[in-house]
């Protein structure tokens, strides 16, 4: 009981609780929301990019606010349909869709915004329209490096073509390390901080030699400190030697002086950067030689020689063309009338008084004909092909077979005569060549009685017939039994007794 | 533009805080709301919203292979908070949990 008035009383409570809220909640009016969304602007908070130069900075905030873009579908289709994208899912091509970057700007490599910054009150970024009013830290930096912060840290890759040529050469894998003028020296230090002497015709000469002296360690060295060493170290031959190449630089071409190009490459810096090392370049000089060879343009066929252009008609060379061309009609003419001299001389019988010149008669030549028949044309075929033989009959000779009970080749021995007992049974007459109902012709005239006789007297001789045939099996049968049986007691009982 | 800037002007702030992470949705809630304690500012504490589960099966023969994905959503609401923007971008947010913040100006 107690505890059901408890209960009540804090049910009441509740409720009285409840309905004291501060806002009242009457239906027909909606709550105040938060944020209107149609009035905010929204932003994401994202890391700060590693292009932006205050990504360095650290008084500056490292997250960044970027706005979000609240495109709608349907505009962001239509906005990607004018690029080519015909997809209509939910997904947002644009973002892959970005216009290349624009000439770059070159910018003095002293850093200016961060210190500046610091000193100035910060300035404030209005958004239009809803003006608000946040500091512009907060913010991406409107202008971005080309190069982000880790990517300048990066190791570079590729050829450094902004190294000195020495270090270049020195580098490369053809660099020869136990050429006296490729080394070192010893106190190479003291001598690079050496100051400086002129001499004039040195510094032509190490300019000329320095792809292969290694004298100059330091970029920033100047070439007068180059002189220097050169001057002290090497022999005073070469120094006083011709204003030209000395014999060391022979060998080694002057570095601008080198033709670059050859058969194969232009002047292209790729084919300079490709990996060359001895055997390569030996490759390489190699097919340039042989390639040589074919120069020469005046190698090939002149038979098509083709030249083209005008002539005057009245020229020489024209005139001379013609006159050839008649030249070779009247030899042609000429030949035919060597071929047949016996009817020109007719011809000349004829007309004694014939003019000087002769006369161009056509004679039409007859091939003398081949006359052949049979025999003629079958001797020339040749007998690599034909073979011809008489045409023999070889049978087949028989294979011998063997009786099986006597083991004598069959048909081999003359057969034999009929033996005496046969002779004498041949002449005895047998029951069996009596005349048989069975084999009488039937005559035409034949009654009832008399056919019935017939009839049974051929089923009688039948019966007979069975009878002995039945008769006959059984003997063979009897006889073959007891053969087979003495053959078996032979086997069992005899074999390998010795007597 | 405006150096000596009033830095009046931002009356309402609502953070989004989303991750499938809850542990670290959490962590970020709780520096926030630490960070905005100090200032004595008006906030409404972390909202959450209902959690959204996407939920992908898969034929991989004899059975069937579920997926899930869970995101959980935190809302905050600031009043007045003309100097917290720089202090909400300074603040180190595990990369697992995005945010986003929606100013408005009544």
């Amino acid at each position: 009981m107690e505890y059901g008035f408890v209960a009540a009383f804090c049910l009441f409570i509740f409720v009285l609780m409840a309905c004291s809220h501060s806002v009242p909640l009457k239906p027909h009016r909606k709550k105040k929301p938060f944020i209107e969304k149609k009035k905010a602007v929204s932003f994401h908070l994202v890391h700060r990019s590693q292009r932006d130069p205050l990504a360095a900075d650290e008084t500056a905030p490292q997250r960044v606010l970027l706005p979000t873009q609240k495109v709608n579908d349907e505009e962001r289709r239509a906005e990607q349909r004018k690029y080519g994208v015909f997809f209509d899912d939910d997904y947002d091509y644009l973002q892959h869709l970005k216009e290349p970057s624009g000439p770059s700007e070159l910018i003095p490599t002293s850093t200016i915004s961060a210190p500046n910054r610091r000193d100035e009150k910060e300035e404030t970024l209005v958004i239009s329209t809803t003006g608000i009013k946040l500091p512009s830290s907060v913010f991406a930096s409107e202008f971005e490096e080309d190069v982000g912060l880790l990517n300048k840290a990066a190791p570079v890759s590729g050829p450094r073509l902004d190294f000195d040529p020495d270090i270049i050469a020195a580098l490369d894998d053809d660099f020869d390390f136990d050429n006296p003028d490729n080394l070192l020296e010893d106190d190479f230090i003291l001598q690079a901080n050496k100051p400086t002497e002129e001499e004039g015709t040195d510094i032509q000469k190490s300019e000329a030699e320095d792809d292969s002296e290694w004298e100059d360690m330091d970029d920033e060295k100047e070439r007068g400190s180059d002189d220097d060493n050169y001057g002290s170290v090497d022999s005073s031959d070469e120094a006083m030697s011709v204003p030209g190449k000395s014999p060391g630089a022979i060998e080694n071409h002057l570095f601008w002086e080198e033709e670059t190009k050859s058969r194969f490459t232009e002047y292209s810096i790729t084919s300079s950067v490709m990996r060359r090392n001895e055997q390569l370049t030996l490759h390489d000089e190699r097919f340039e030689k042989f390639y040589e060879q074919y120069d020469d343009d005046e190698i090939g066929a002149l038979d098509n020689a083709e030249l083209e252009g005008s002539i005057q008609v009245d020229s020489s060379r024209l005139e001379e063309v013609l006159n050839d061309y008649y030249k070779e009609k009247a030899e042609n003419c000429v030949k035919l009338n060597t071929l047949e001299p016996l009817e020109d001389q007719d011809l000349l019988m004829n007309e004694p008084e014939g003019s000087e010149e002769e006369e161009i008669v056509t004679i039409v030549l007859e091939e003398a004909k081949e006359k052949w028949d049979c025999e003629s044309i079958c001797s020339t075929y040749s007998n690599l092909y034909n073979h011809p033989q008489l045409i023999k009959y070889q049978p087949k000779p028989k294979q011998i077979q063997i009786s099986s009970k006597t083991g004598i080749p069959l048909n081999v021995l003359p057969k034999k005569g009929l033996t005496a007992k046969q002779v004498e049974r041949m002449q005895m007459i047998n029951g069996s060549d009596l005349p048989k109902v069975s084999t009488q012709p039937r005559s035409k005239n034949e009654s009832k009685e008399d056919k019935k006789a017939r009839k049974q007297a051929i089923k009688e001789e039948r019966k007979e017939r069975r009878m002995e045939k039945k008769a006959n099996k059984l003997a063979f049968k009897l006889e073959k039994r007891r053969q087979e049986k003495e053959q078996l007691n032979l086997k069992k009982n005899v074999e390998g007794l010795k007597l | 533009m405006d150096t000596h800037g009033t830095r009046g002007g931002i009356h309402q702030i609502r953070i989004t805080l989303t991750s499938c992470n809850v542990k670290s949705l959490e962590k970020v809630c709780a520096d926030l709301i630490r960070v905005a304690k100090e200032k004595n500012l008006k906030m409404k504490g972390p909202m959450q919203m209902p959690t959204k589960t996407l939920r992908i099966a898969t034929r991989k023969t004899p059975y069937w292979d579920r997926f899930q994905m869970r995101i959980h959503k935190r809302l905050i609401d600031l009043h007045n908070p003309s100097e917290i923007v720089k202090q909400i971008t300074s603040i180190s947010i595990e990369p697992v949990v995005e945010a986003e913040v929606t100013i408005a100006d009544p």
